[in-house]
């Protein structure tokens, strides 16, 4: 979590619990506020952690559809956008595909290694497997090697201070010795990995396919199968795939005309994948 | 400068506060105060919420208030332009002008032909090829739809052409029965073949990299687009080895619109032919 939602999620949280507090002292009325005040601590953390859960809601619930651009909708459901164009629907969706996840918790350089030469033929079995228009995207940015390492290096040396303080203790706890231990292995195995010149980078990946219909309904049900198959098709790779909903459809439509900053990055996409 | 969603977020903020301020002074014990407390906690926790939802949500506050329809209009107009030079996809906004470029990758080795050492290289080609630009870039591998309209109206237009001569030929009485049949072989074979090519999706694989700049005015983000597109065309050639080039026109479309990734005459006819089929 960035800095800013910190900040907003602080102020809101606040204003929230104060409410609450307050409530308690006006009676009946007072109670209802309360439960109405509780219930907007779980929206408020449901909107911090799991957005793209509230936004399909709240647009069901009301019925709204979405317009970004011109000839495009997005419909209630939060899950595709809608291209009508010549008599025909064309609908796009959007998949999560968290490569980079799955590389970090081998924690093994060697079994990256071996999945790096592995790769290219795995992508090849995805693609002959693939009879339908989709995209593999990758929004990359690399970071400063230095600052990165100096980042990295402070965190291990926190945790080997945490690891030194947990032996010293009278009653060490074996697993939580172990926990700390692994991250410690983690935290090197990066260090060693940037000592063998890899570059540290901030990646976005997600995939997108295109599906078409006679009807707006026929579109979307194409799509889901589309969708449906890729995931089967990628498990291949050992990535963890998400389909995207809410408003970060809305965002990756935009990307496929304007790629944002870091900070828009990192701002948009923290909860979903 | 502030946002307009942090501004925003700072008078909910404020007041919030005071409401709660106001409510923390009402005396307690009387309905009418009860009530009027109540008032004040819904309008403090729908602040409050509002609030957080400003941070990601704030390009859909006016929408929604100005929704007709239940249809939240974000933006009436198309969602980019083509620079007149057709080399880079437009955007204006209040911050100023998003030049998007692309640069194509043609990548022609497969995994088949390689050991497994020269399967662990080319991944780590990739993963240089991602670490490439400091400012955000994508690099997109895309499957996509074959135009074949051209090619199935130049087969169309042959087919008549052939089916024509043999017409003449069956009402001349002098024609050769050799030269009968040869045509009606003709005949058959570009039907076989506008059979075959309507029948099977051509799908062909492409690879590239974008990347957007934005500048004060669209000249100074075409120029700037155009600069880091070619420095990231070098610098794919260079790693990869192969001619990277930056893409224009329909070449780009193909990459951002849906219509162009599956052509809507293509399109057309394998909807038409699976209609039949579910018919017979």
């Amino acid at each position: 979590m960035d800095e800013k939602t910190i900040i907003y999620l602080a102020g809101s949280l606040a204003i929230a619990f104060l409410t609450l507090i307050t409530d308690f002292k006006f009676g009946l009325p007072g109670l209802i506020a309360a439960l109405l005040s509780f219930f907007a601590i779980i929206i408020i953390l449901m909107l911090a952690f799991a957005d793209f859960l509230i936004y399909p809601i709240f647009t069901k619930m009301l019925n709204i559809a979405t317009i970004p651009a011109k000839d495009y909708i997005i419909p209630k459901t939060g899950d595709a956008v809608i291209k009508y164009t010549n008599g025909i629907y064309y609908a796009t969706g959007y998949l999560t595909a968290n490569i980079y996840g799955y590389t970090f918790a081998a924690e093994q350089i060697e079994d990256a290694d071996a999945a790096m030469a592995a790769a290219p033929e795995k992508w090849e079995r995805a693609i002959m497997n693939i009879k339908f228009p989709f995209k593999f995207n990758v929004i990359s940015v690399a970071e400063d090697i230095q600052k990165y390492r100096d980042e990295i290096e402070t965190k291990r040396g926190l945790l080997e201070f945490q690891y030194s303080k947990e032996t010293s203790s009278t009653n060490p706890n074996p697993m939580g010795l172990e926990a700390i231990q692994r991250q410690i292995n983690v935290m090197q195995a990066r260090i060693d990995r940037i000592s063998q010149g890899e570059k540290p980078l901030n990646a976005l990946m997600y995939i997108e396919t295109t599906a078409v219909g006679v009807s707006e309904k026929e579109a979307i049900d194409n799509l889901s199968n589309q969708l449906n198959e890729l995931q089967t098709v990628f498990n291949i790779m050992d990535i963890s795939i998400t389909r995207v909903t809410g408003s970060e459809v809305y965002h990756l439509f935009k990307f496929n005309y304007m790629i944002p900053s870091l900070k828009e990055l990192s701002n948009i996409f923290q909860s979903q994948g | 400068m502030a946002d307009k969603n942090e501004i925003l977020s700072v008078v909910l903020f404020g007041s919030g506060m005071v409401i709660l301020l106001i409510m923390g002074m009402l005396p307690s014990g009387q309905l009418l105060f009860n009530v009027i407390a109540l008032i004040f906690s819904i309008i403090c926790v729908s602040v409050s919420v509002l609030m957080f939802a400003s941070k990601d949500l704030f390009y859909m506050f006016e929408p929604i208030m100005k929704m007709k329809n239940k249809v939240a209009v974000i933006n009436s107009e198309e969602p980019y332009y083509m620079s007149p030079n057709g080399a880079s996809v437009l955007i204006r906004t209040d911050t100023g002008v998003y030049a998007t470029s692309f640069v194509k990758i043609p990548v022609y080795s497969s995994s088949t032909n390689m050991t497994d050492e020269e399967k662990f290289n080319f991944s780590g080609l990739f993963a240089r090829l991602v670490g490439l630009s400091k400012d955000p870039m994508r690099i997109s591998s895309q499957l996509y739809m074959i135009n074949k309209d051209e090619y199935i109206s130049r087969i169309n237009a042959k087919l008549n052409e052939v089916q024509e001569r043999y017409n003449t030929l069956q009402n001349d009485k002098s024609a050769q029965k050799s030269a009968l049949d040869r045509a009606k072989g003709e005949v058959t074979m570009w039907h076989n073949l506008l059979d075959n090519v309507s029948r099977a999706n051509s799908l062909s694989l492409s690879a590239y990299a974008s990347i957007t700049v934005i500048g004060g005015t669209e000249d100074e983000a075409v120029n700037l687009a155009s600069l880091k597109a070619d420095e990231i065309a070098v610098a794919i050639s260079t790693t990869l080895g192969v001619m990277a080039t930056v893409a224009s026109g329909n070449e780009i479309r193909v990459f951002i619109e849906p219509d162009y990734l599956l052509p809507p005459g293509t399109v057309g006819g394998m909807m038409k032919s699976k209609a039949l089929q579910s018919n017979t």
